[in-house]
């Protein structure tokens, strides 16, 4: 049985999660509090500034909850914080202050953007998502199986939907008010590259897959950096870890939709998750 | 196109679930769709392969508006 731990990203389950994290990991959960001048769970409703830490902490307190070390591992997105402290590579609390600067950037990128976000679009062939080429929204990444995730303002996630529903499409929105993994985010990549530049990485303990090159990170602080302006690939990071020998999976966080993704993609694997 | 109802019905949506990696054999009517990790990815896919593949068409939000607790509640609005 080999074991890959692998991290949500945004999990709006997370505002539910204080009292799972102080429970487990109080240090965390104080040092959020510090950090953020408020404690992130109680605002994660309000915004993605406080989403953020919130969504990291509760990964990094179900990491607690792991019964042996991963033999690899892997984050959605924001997840990918989660998946290199696991593995040794950033220290919680250096990562907790990392996230949270990412989310007060991504934050402020919105507020400046106005209404937007992203929507999530699921077609058994794949080939019928070019029919939303075109309509203002970005594609921001894909899930495997057939989920296209796009990204814009709110006028182009309209169009988006209105199109999906024409093609016979199913289309839902995310509730994320940023456009991320879109070029709109390089101001915030820019200043989470400053903030990773004055941390200290180590070698990861174990692999942790990057969820755009789907390959072990090479560069962590350039490439945690430009996954906010890049196409994030989990389909390829679930093929890959199946690639690697995982037979076993485990999500760890707010909210299962790793784990529903996973069953899909690698029908022969334990799936688990660990979590409030 | 002659839609296939009742006992045919409820295998093609078995069918489809257990194609999701869904264990087969906990497919059953009662059992609640949190403790089998259906969510609504499953639904979307499930409403898809009914309509392309089986010309019954059922939208997702006609299912999500009973707030369906067990297999039986999803499979009883598609028979309806």
């Amino acid at each position: 049985m080999t074991t890959a731990a692998v991290f949500p990203g945004h999990g709006p389950e997370a505002t539910e999660a204080g009292g799972y994290v102080q429970a487990r990991r109080p240090d965390l959960h104080e040092l959020a509090i510090e950090l953020c001048g408020i404690d992130p769970f109680a605002r994660a409703r309000e915004s993605t500034r406080y989403l953020q830490p919130a969504v990291f902490c509760t990964s990094v307190a179900a990491s607690g909850e792991l019964d042996r070390p991963p033999a690899m591992a892997a984050g959605h997105s924001l997840g990918e914080f989660a998946a290199l402290v696991l593995a040794g590579a950033l220290a919680a609390d250096d990562a907790l202050g990392l996230v949270i600067r990412r989310g007060a950037l991504c934050a402020d990128i919105a507020e400046q953007l106005g209404p937007g976000g992203m929507v999530a679009v699921t077609a058994r062939d794949p080939g019928r998502i070019a029919a939303l080429d075109g309509l203002g929204a970005a594609v921001a990444g894909d899930n495997g199986r057939g989920q296209v995730v796009l990204a814009g303002p709110r006028a182009a996630l309209d169009a988006v939907r209105d199109a999906a529903a024409e093609a016979g499409l199913h289309a839902s929105e995310l509730p994320v008010e940023v456009p991320f993994h879109t070029a709109a985010m390089e101001p915030a990549a820019q200043g989470l590259a400053d903030a990773l530049a004055a941390v200290e990485v180590a070698e990861p303990a174990v692999p942790v897959l990057s969820c755009i090159s789907a390959k072990p990170f090479a560069d962590v602080r350039s490439e945690l950096a430009g996954a906010l302006t890049a196409r994030f690939r989990w389909g390829a990071v679930m093929d890959a870890l199946r690639a690697m020998g995982a037979t076993r999976f485990v999500e760890l966080g707010p909210g299962r939709m790793l784990s529903s993704l996973i069953r899909r993609a690698v029908p022969a694997a334990e799936v688990e998750r660990l979590g409030p | 196109m002659t839609t296939p109802g009742g006992p045919a019905l409820e295998q093609i949506v078995l069918d489809a679930l257990a194609g999701f990696g869904h264990d087969r054999a906990r497919l059953v009517r009662d059992a609640d769709l949190e403790q089998l990790d259906i969510d609504s990815l499953d639904l979307i896919e499930l409403v898809q392969i009914l309509e392309e593949d089986h010309g019954i068409v059922i939208r997702l939000e006609e299912i999500q508006a009973v707030d369906p607790q067990t297999l039986g509640d999803v499979l009883d609005v598609i028979g309806r």
